[in-house]
């Protein structure tokens, strides 16, 4: 089956699955790509930061919702003054000081998957760690019962990956997936509202003020309907391909195994390398005119941030991973007024799951005679990652922890 | 040497917190980077330079 085209570079010849890398960086080399119906692409990284700073370009058209939403998401579908207005109120809940109490739950969170797979000495990566961890996470920040996850897990995969023989089915199948989550989170905030107040997302939300009024019931919820889709799938997707590359490189692993403080240098780089987000789309309110290209009022432009994140001209030998990168202004998170709100919880996921998982799981492979598989359709992400856990050092390992202990 | 933020670029990514706490932090808000001295001391040069060119915004410029 031919993958549905979602992007200007699944059209090229160098298109692959498990590395669409050359084909993003092939995209960056054409002075004004354009798909065949006619959308306008931005691939080059400088292009892509000026196209994005400029005042007349927006992340809706003002008619589409994002992701099956009925509302404009707040604040993904929104610009302007409406939008920075939401900003200012979201912003300051996603700083690093403001996230990292949540480092030690992270951890607890992930030793526990981790405990789950490890005796049997294999795992399916994807369904016992990727998929779980980052709505687990999700749920204790938001304060909802963890017995919730499976009806989570179920949600964002409706809306990421819709189930349909039809461009129409998918769509009804997401909206309806869609509905669902907005009766789950209108039935919540009933609850909440009749309990004493908790230390906890959706309390903030409760409590706060917007310009000297209480946030409607409405408006939270369409906060936490992207919170939940932005927050889950793109973690586990990026988690997934961070612990494949891992699995296929083994001289990586051994240098993140022997120095785990190179992980916040190494996650930047794989989410420039894997850009796990790989593109987005914004809308052109007027003519304007950026690195020498027209773009018309009206149009819809194509951006692509994994293509800007191989661009040779931003970055030196762009195809190759170098896990300590001195330079790396990546746009993995993306960029300008609509930037990753969540990109700061994300590092603190990644950095300790995959210190936590190193530290447990120091060696292992692609289980001998399966391979990873990879989607590239909306989100990138090694979507069945089965890997066998290598045991002789684990037992040196637990021999010390016991000596330690 | 010191630092400039372009406030009307910085985005609040924070990049630059997490690579240099003792050099950067985000404003009251949690919207901005400011930078927290006037003169980047020796010791903190490279890693100044190295958070300057890692802006996803380009908003940071270094003046010798």
């Amino acid at each position: 089956m031919t993958p549905p085209v979602f992007c200007a570079a699944h059209l090229l010849d160098s298109w692959d699955e498990a590395r669409p890398q050359e084909a993003f960086a092939q995209l960056t080399m054409d002075d004004s790509p354009v798909r065949p119906d006619g959308t306008l692409v931005v691939a080059r990284r400088e292009e892509l930061a000026e196209f994005l700073r400029h005042p007349a370009v927006r992340a809706s058209d003002g008619i589409h919702n994002n992701l099956g939403a009925e509302r404009p998401l707040i604040p993904l579908d929104l610009d302007g003054d409406t939008h920075r207005k939401y900003r200012r109120l979201l912003d300051p809940l996603f700083t690093p000081k403001r996230v990292a109490p949540l480092e030690e739950s992270i951890r607890g969170r992930t030793n526990s998957l981790i405990d789950r797979f490890e005796p049997a000495g294999q795992a399916e990566l994807m369904a016992d760690f990727c998929g779980p961890l980052p709505t687990q996470v999700f749920i204790d920040l938001l304060g909802l019962p963890i017995a919730d996850l499976q009806a989570f897990l179920d949600f964002k995969e409706a809306v990421v990956r819709p189930q349909g023989a039809t461009v129409d089915e998918q769509q009804a199948n997401m909206r309806a997936a869609g509905l669902r989550m907005y009766d789950y989170l209108a039935d919540v905030l009933d609850d909440r509202r009749s309990r004493p107040p908790r230390d906890d997302l959706i309390a903030g939300f409760l409590a706060t003020e917007l310009e000297g009024e209480r946030l409607t019931d409405t408006e939270i919820v369409d906060i936490c309907y992207l919170l939940v889709i932005a927050g889950l799938d793109t973690v586990t997707s990026a988690l997934a391909c961070m612990l494949a590359r891992f699995a296929e490189h083994p001289d990586e692993r051994a240098a993140v195994v022997a120095d785990p403080a190179m992980l916040p240098k190494a996650i930047e780089e794989l989410m420039r390398y894997e850009s796990p987000v790989p593109l987005g789309h914004r809308w052109v309110t007027e003519d304007i005119e950026i690195a020498g290209r027209r773009f018309p009022a009206g149009s819809m432009v194509e951006v692509v941030w994994a293509a800007a994140n191989v661009d040779a001209s931003a970055f030196p030998d762009p195809l190759n991973v170098d896990l300590s990168r001195a330079r790396n202004a990546h746009v993995g998170f993306a960029a300008g007024p609509h930037r990753c709100l969540g990109s700061n919880l994300a590092r603190l996921e990644l950095r300790v799951a995959l210190e936590e998982f190193h530290r447990r799981v120091p060696d292992y492979e692609v289980t001998p005679g399966q391979s990873i598989s990879y989607t590239n359709y909306g989100v990138r992400a090694a979507i069945h990652l089965p890997i066998s856990l290598r045991t002789s050092r684990r037992s040196e390992d637990s021999v010390l922890g016991a000596t330690n202990a | 040497v010191r630092i400039d933020v372009d406030t009307s670029r910085c985005q609040g990514h924070a990049l630059c917190v997490l690579n240099t706490a003792e050099l950067f932090d985000l404003d009251e808000a949690g919207s901005r980077a400011v930078v927290l001295m006037d003169e980047v001391p020796a010791a903190l040069l490279d890693q100044a330079r190295m958070a300057v060119d890692g802006c996803p915004e380009g908003a940071l410029a270094v003046t010798e």
